[in-house]
């Protein structure tokens, strides 16, 4: 099969599973259909087109792909209401959320890092981006601003991990202290859209609240799918994801990036050798992944209304990494599929519904986290191991 | 009888790597075991140290049968490995190494070290290899890797070794360290130790062995006694038939203009004297030296690895700018690295995935990688180079030593190389896959390429140069022309003396 009909083929299924799942929710959401329907289609046929079917890629997301069937059977027998559309969507919506930090984290454990600020960051983020429209700020023009910020303390990270030799995972540890502790000290207490809105009017007038009040509505609805009443529509976060991370699958398993992404994450020397400048690939994926947690800060103020800067996207950096290793990418580096990310970001967001409607304590949260993640990992290397043996 | 194999068969998934191989030492014999990368010699080596456990056949040690299940039961029981790759500790003591794992204690719960014991053992030990005893307390990882090898021999020796099993011990040393170990070997030898010793220098069979065994594709080819082992002799063994030409000289261009002049030339890590060299188009320029010499220092400084603090290069008479590797390959000044492990493939990727690697803006359309342009890139290279692999995507790690260095030729020779730098060009490769790629350097300097020649391998260095500089504690210390050429002048010069 040629690379454009194997496309066209990737492209029918993905319009089939998106539609699939539409008419399976119960038709009709309220929202922009055409638009992200289309969208999510060509995104998945993207991730589906570029994934290399072969028996490494296979072994790596079977594991994933395992337990996320056993956790859906268990979720669709504990409760009716566990796959009842608001439920659905919300799940879809936290899978879209911790997928943007996943992506990021995932990339850059690929080519041999590490990014522990990524929580800190989603703080820090989220506070700016408060700030940022407190100032007058249009919403739409704050976001860009902080995913810019975020991508500047990328690059930062990245220049000091390969220009001065520092490790990745001293450098970020640092960020992680800073960004929390910059974050509570510029915005000691909650703020939120309400507050936001009332300091506009205060300062500036009664109109420029009014402005912030609708745009912010709008950017949320764009970005997160939430209506006016506060009601989740469409999973426009998931969609923002898949699409970020087809892009990902593009520049990783199609374009020279990608290649000498996982050269550099299996053997920096020898990408170096072969004429591969290999600092300015580190720092590029320093800066996406920090870029990609600015935006998740965002998404987080948009859709929560109001954060806390002292327990924002607390252990962000652990639940991505968590997502990612699940997903395939090892932690020694040179490993990993878009797809397999796409898939890692899915399990914690169904563990949470699954401990909901099973009735187990919150209480239970951390160590069941702990133990699906030893248990994919003993699964992993089980079937890496069995997949040695026999090639 | 020492040691007696009879019958060994050893199944990997898809390959039967020993098909019923046999052979036998006796006390105080040095057997060598000779074959072509994948022949079996490494695996029949695994099976008598334990490593790994026989499918089928026997190992008799001291007329007992004996089936070790790790290599620990063969250590206990006498019968060492020494591995290609050292198993040292850098950062322990060379007594701490030499105890690893075993060290004395004065007893009690705490298990205190008894240090004046195992200090006085140690010297000992590090006598009977011809160490100085003042070695004790070195860290191993500033030993040179001929020094780390007698460590090794010495570790095995405290553990009463009847059986020492080196596997390609000499690939890392000098010609003095070389010798050095022939001395212990002669010893262990007189002391009733049995040595089997793998290589792939047909020349130091020839010097230091009792009687060679052959195998190929994993069964006996043939023996061969003290008195037979000759060059031909082993080499028609090996590869089933007679190889003509060793060393083909057939396209060699002549006496070329200078394409890499390099002008008083220093660089970070080197030596305080400036460096000037020409290397000619057409020819393959042979640069000899102890290890240590600064080689692979003052190639690493053209190709972009080392900071360059003075002097200058001209590549074709203009003025080239190196400050990293990606310039010098844009440039078409590319290194075969010494280490192809390290710095010359990716080894958990595919055969393609390596030869694609510096590649990639060569089947690029449009900021994506063209599939099919590339694939026809693989196969073509695979081809060309007799690349043995079943397909574009095997794990390139998995793939014999020769069939690597191919790979590391591969990636380069799409480029179409101006100066191509080859540091130990040969360095574990089996002499059929040698042959090959000597063809291979020859084609290359018969289309103009200007080929720099690293070697350790006085064989090698006197069979492909067609001109030769020595390097002496960084500085060049003489050049030969070919009819100059022969091993006592290049050694006089390695060694410091004058041509």
């Amino acid at each position: 099969m040629n690379e454009k009909s194997k496309f066209a083929a990737c492209l029918a299924a993905g319009v089939a599973v998106v539609g699939g799942a539409w008419f399976a929710a119960a038709l009709p959401f309220d929202g922009p259909y055409p638009a992200w329907f289309i969208l999510t289609a060509v995104a998945l046929a993207t991730l589906a087109h570029t994934f290399e079917v072969s028996r490494r890629n296979l072994q790596r997301t079977a594991g994933v792909v395992l337990l996320l069937v056993g956790l859906l059977i268990v979720l669709g027998r504990s409760s009716d209401a566990a796959f009842a559309r608001s439920s659905v969507l919300s799940i879809l919506n936290r899978h879209g959320e911790l997928g943007l930090v996943t992506l990021g984290a995932g990339l850059l454990i690929l080519t041999g890092g590490i990014d522990l600020s990524v929580g800190s960051l989603v703080a820090l983020a989220a506070v700016s981006f408060g700030l940022l429209a407190e100032q007058g700020v249009p919403p739409a023009a704050a976001a860009v601003l902080v995913v810019l910020g975020g991508v500047i303390l990328g690059i930062g990270h990245g220049l000091l991990v390969t220009q001065l030799g520092l490790q990745a995972f001293l450098v970020t540890l640092c960020g992680m202290f800073m960004y929390r502790g910059v974050a509570r000290s510029i915005q000691p207490g909650q703020i939120g859209r309400g507050s936001v809105k009332n300091e506009l009017e205060q300062t500036v007038g009664e109109g420029a609240g009014q402005a912030f009040e609708s745009q912010f509505l709008d950017l949320r609805y764009w970005l997160t799918g939430q209506n006016t009443e506060e009601r989740l529509v469409f999973p426009a976060l998931l969609v923002v994801f898949l699409l970020l991370a087809a892009v990902a699958a593009v520049f990783l398993h199609r374009s020279s990036f990608g290649r000498y992404w996982y050269a550099i994450g299996n053997n920096e020397q020898a990408a170096r050798y072969a004429g591969v400048t290999v600092w300015k690939h580190k720092v590029s994926v320093f800066a996406i992944c920090s870029g990609l947690a600015a935006l998740a800060g965002v998404v987080r103020f948009l859709g929560a209304g109001s954060v806390t800067p002292s327990v924002e996207g607390d252990s962000y950096e652990l639940y991505a990494i968590t997502a990612a290793v699940l997903g395939g990418v090892s932690l020694r580096g040179g490993e990993g599929t878009a797809v397999g990310l796409v898939f890692g970001a899915l399990v914690l967001p169904v563990v949470k519904p699954v401990m909901n409607f099973t009735k187990c304590p919150s209480e239970w949260e951390p160590w069941l986290i702990g133990l699906i993640l030893l248990g994919g990992a003993i699964v992993d290397e089980t079937i890496r191991r069995r997949g040695k043996r026999a090639g | 009888m020492l040691l007696s194999a009879t019958g060994i068969r050893k199944q990997f998934p898809g390959v039967l790597a020993l098909d019923g191989v046999s052979c036998s030492l006796e006390r105080g014999e040095v057997l060598a075991v000779v074959g072509e990368n994948g022949a079996g010699k490494s695996t029949l080596m695994k099976v008598i140290a334990g490593v790994y456990q026989p499918d089928g056949g026997t190992v008799t040690l001291d007329g007992r049968p004996v089936r070790f299940s790790t290599p620990q039961a063969a250590m206990t029981a006498g019968v060492s490995l020494i591995h290609q790759e050292l198993n040292l500790a850098d950062n322990l003591s060379v007594q701490d190494n030499l105890f690893l794992g075993r060290e004395a204690t004065v007893g009690g719960p705490l298990k205190l070290l008894n240090r004046s014991a195992m200090a006085q053992h140690g010297a000992e030990l590090l006598v009977r290899v011809g160490l100085p005893t003042a070695y004790l307390s070195k860290p191993v990882g500033e030993l040179p890797p001929g020094q780390k090898q007698l460590v090794e021999i010495a570790r095995a020796l405290g553990l009463s070794a009847k059986l020492l099993i080196m596997d390609e011990p000499t690939s890392s040393l000098t010609q003095p360290e070389t010798d050095r170990l022939y001395e212990v070997i002669a010893a262990l030898k007189a002391a009733g130790v049995g040595v089997m010793y793998i290589s792939h220098r047909l020349a130091e069979i020839t010097r230091c062995c009792d009687r060679a065994v052959v195998l190929r594709d994993g069964k006996n080819a043939g023996e061969l006694a003290k008195a037979d082992i000759t060059h031909d002799n082993l080499v028609k063994l090996m590869v089933g038939r007679d190889l003509k030409t060793f060393f083909p000289r057939t396209h060699r261009a002549g006496d070329g203009k200078p394409v890499l002049q390099i002008r008083n030339l220093t660089y970070a890590g080197g030596p305080v004297t400036p460096v000037s060299l020409d290397v000619r188009a057409g020819e393959v320029l042979g640069m000899a030296g102890l290890v240590g010499a600064g080689r692979t220092e003052l190639s690493e400084a053209i190709f972009g690895i080392r900071t360059v603090t003075g002097g200058e290069v001209n590549l074709n008479g203009v003025p080239l700018w190196v400050s990293k590797p990606a310039d010098a390959v844009k440039a078409g000044v590319l290194l075969v690295p010494e280490d192809r492990r390290k710095h010359g493939l990716v080894l958990a990727e595919g055969v393609g995935f390596n030869l694609s690697l510096p590649n990639l803006d060569r089947v690029r359309s449009a900021g994506l990688v063209d599939r099919a342009a590339e694939r026809a890139m693989h196969a073509d290279t695979i081809a060309k180079l007799r690349v043995r692999t079943p397909n574009a995507e095997q794990a390139v790690g998995l793939l014999s030593g020769g069939n690597q260095q191919k790979v590391v030729f591969g990636k380069w020779l799409a480029r179409g190389p101006r100066v191509l730098i080859l540091d130990e060009p040969t360095r574990g490769v089996d002499v059929g896959a040698k042959t090959e790629i000597y063809t291979l350097i020859d084609e290359l300097a018969g289309r103009g390429v200007a080929v720099w020649m690293i070697t350790s391998d006085l064989e090698e260095l006197l069979g492909v140069s067609d001109r030769v500089v020595v390097m002496h504690e960084g500085r060049l210390a003489g050049e030969l022309s070919r009819s100059e050429l022969t091993e006592e002048a290049v050694m006089r010069l390695a060694t410091g003396g004058r041509a």
